[in-house]
């Protein structure tokens, strides 16, 4: 068999010089949370280690987290991504295309039978057989099927195919499911976010390269390293929440000196993800640092959480309301009925004493 | 005291019967107190009404301050609530008024009998366990009860996921994927506690009403530990019965 060209080999190829790839690897070695000792195990890994093909399956999605991956416009990561993702096949950027790219996929998959990776971006629908999506002639649902054989992991790339995300939402024409509810015997890893953001997905697929392993994840199968904290914890307006100012309105005087945005729906609180540490694009901010709250797009069924400038969702019943609006029309109901029934029983026993003490004068009478 | 034997003081005018024992009425004025706190400071979370007037973040605290003590009063809450559910068992009055028998057709025939009787306004006293809790009555503390725990539940998850994988997490991780998410699981504390609310307005007007118009001594027995009925009162048994022939 052929040998694989390395990692390192392929950056080195198209053009990445060695203080480039270095510096790379210090940067996700940071990221991935580790102790700067494990910087040459990374270094030595991907100089040796053979780079494990990786296809990309699009499904059901927007594409926004190619465009997150490809349009980082850090130019070590971009290059390197690119170079890191030997991308035997991602449609979005590939130049094959139809009868040739569907070759390409199947003959490489065969090839690696056991060692590749495969990046899933979108979710699967299921309903009528799966008729919903279809690509290369195939239902989404065989396609996963038939490329999850071979795959040494799965990487789940965005909300669509880890959690659920517009495509899955309420009421979910489509039957579509995230990928972890359609492959249960291989290891699964969700990257949610959407889109999740390009070092976290470079970062996972490192420490597969590096440790041969997925990086610990938690009980919703996502990297503790990125999602192991929520948004709120690692703020830095997290000052101003504490000390209770708010932003009232988008335009106040509190959005203008960069206060805390609980008030304008920042879902923060409940959300698990590494924008408020890596932050977007090169570090340069993240929608919180540009005055617009968090709206919790790494969380399950984040779209059916709605609305989305409201830190609490509203009750999903028919017409959805607000838990304080249930709530008040209530405790405002059980005040009324209360008030009704007090009334009416102290009128009953003072109607009562009237007429007893008509009965006693009666009786006085005679 | 037996568990059995009813303590009855007879004045002049009335009969005063002895139902709470003092455990029972001090976690009942621990529970107000600290079911308070938690509303307000509760609703100061959920939405914070209040703004320190000051230009930067340093030395204001407010939110931090309301969260600290919302989590504080929780915890008191829910020792409390142990402890009284401990009682149900240990106690020595409560006890003997507790019955919750809803596998019997007895306990739903009284409490429709009582719903019934209490919408057309008698206010029947009738047997003498009811002088703790009619049927009615201890439908209400059991749901009561329940919400209170599920309240209990989802407000340690949430506390939990401060620290993914500490103490609270480990204990009450499991809540939240059980209730279907972090959003969700703010939702329920949120509408648990306008139940609360709900039970407090009818409790607390009731208790006045039956102690300021009826007599019957409900808002000093949480003090006193007694209630009152009538001189020369007699207990009705089954009263549901009597009705249907
Ligand atoms: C009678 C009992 C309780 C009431 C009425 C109550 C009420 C509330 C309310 C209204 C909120 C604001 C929800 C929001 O808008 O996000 C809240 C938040 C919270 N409650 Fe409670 N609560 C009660 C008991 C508890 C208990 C027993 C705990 C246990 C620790 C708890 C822990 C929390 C926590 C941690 C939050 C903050 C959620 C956040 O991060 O925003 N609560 N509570
Ligand atoms: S802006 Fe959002 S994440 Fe930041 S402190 Fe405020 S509520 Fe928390
Ligand atoms: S700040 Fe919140 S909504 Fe925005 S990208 Fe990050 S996780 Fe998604």
């Amino acid at each position: 068999m052929q040998r694989q060209e390395t990692f390192y080999e392929a950056v080195k190829r198209s053009g990445i010089s060695r203080r480039d790839f270095l510096r790379f690897c210090l940067l996700t070695t940071a990221y991935l949370g580790l102790e700067s000792t494990m910087f040459p195990k990374i270094v030595r890994a991907l100089e040796s280690k053979p780079r494990p093909p990786i296809y990309w399956l699009n499904f059901a999605a927007c594409t926004c987290c190619t465009e997150s991956l490809i349009r980082s416009s850090h130019p070590l990561i971009s290059d390197v991504i690119l170079g890191i993702i030997s991308l035997d096949y991602m449609e979005t950027i590939q130049v094959a295309a139809g009868h040739q790219a569907e070759e390409i996929v199947w003959e490489g998959m065969k090839k690696n039978f056991g060692n590749y990776i495969l990046a899933v971006e979108g979710s699967v629908p299921t309903k009528d057989g799966g008729v919903y999506c279809t690509v290369g002639g195939m239902t989404a649902i065989e396609y996963l099927k038939k490329a999850s054989q071979g795959a040494k992991a799965i990487i789940s790339v965005g909300s669509c195919s880890s959690f659920g995300c517009v495509t899955t939402a309420h009421p979910n024409p489509t039957g579509a499911k995230p990928i972890y509810k359609l492959i249960t015997d291989k290891p699964v890893v969700n990257l949610p976010g959407c889109p999740p953001i390009a070092e976290v997905i470079v970062g996972t697929i490192v420490h597969l390269i590096t440790f041969d392993s997925l990086p610990a994840l938690d009980n919703l199968k996502r990297p503790k390293v990125f999602y192991g904290q929520r948004i709120h914890d690692k703020c830095y307006r997290r000052a101003f929440f504490d000390a209770g100012m708010f932003v009232e309105k988008f335009d106040d005087e509190g959005a203008r000196k960069g206060w805390c945005l609980y008030k304008v729906g920042c879902r923060g609180p409940v959300t698990y993800n590494a924008c408020s540490v890596v932050k977007w694009n090169e570090g340069v901010s993240f929608p919180i640092q540009s005055g617009h709250p968090c709206l919790g797009c790494s969380e399950p069924d984040y779209w059916d959480n709605r609305p989305l400038y409201q830190h609490v969702a509203d009750v999903p019943l028919p017409g959805f309301a607000t838990a304080d609006d249930i709530g008040k029309g209530f405790a405002i109901g059980v005040a009324v009925a209360t008030g009704a029934h007090l009334v009416a029983s102290i009128v009953k026993k003072a109607s009562q004493k009237a007429k007893e003490a008509k009965v006693e004068e009666k009786k006085k009478e005679e | 005291m037996q568990a059995n034997q009813i303590y009855r003081v007879e004045s002049e005018c009335v009969t005063r019967y002895y139902v709470w024992d003092p455990v029972v009425r001090i976690s009942h004025w621990i529970n107000v107190i600290v079911v308070g706190v938690l509303i307000f400071t509760g609703l100061y979370i959920s939405t914070p009404f209040y703004r320190p007037n000051v230009d930067e973040p340093f030395g204001a605290s407010i939110m931090a301050t309301m969260k600290n003590l919302h989590f504080l009063s929780a915890i008191i809450f829910t020792l409390n609530g142990l402890f009284r559910a401990y009682w149900w068992f240990a106690g020595n009055t409560y006890r003997q008024w507790f019955r919750f028998h809803i596998w019997r057709a007895d306990f739903w025939k009284e409490a429709w009998w009582k719903l019934k009787d209490y919408i057309t306004l008698r206010y029947t006293d009738y047997e003498l366990h009811t002088l703790g809790h009619n049927t009615l009555a201890t439908l209400t503390y059991v749901i009561l009860f329940l919400a209170a725990s599920v309240q209990g539940l989802t407000g340690f998850a949430m506390a939990g996921r401060i620290n993914p994988g500490g103490f609270f997490d480990t204990l009450f991780g499991w809540v939240i994927p059980l209730f279907g998410g972090e959003a969700n699981v703010r939702m329920i504390h949120k509408m648990i506690m306008w139940g609360i609310i709900g039970f407090m307005i009818h409790h607390i007007s009731f208790v006045i009403y039956l102690e300021v118009f009826r007599e019957k001594g409900m808002l000093s027995s949480m003090i006193t530990g007694l209630k009152t009925r009538p001189l020369g009162w007699e207990p009705i048994e089954k009263p549901w019965e009597k009705g249907k022939k």
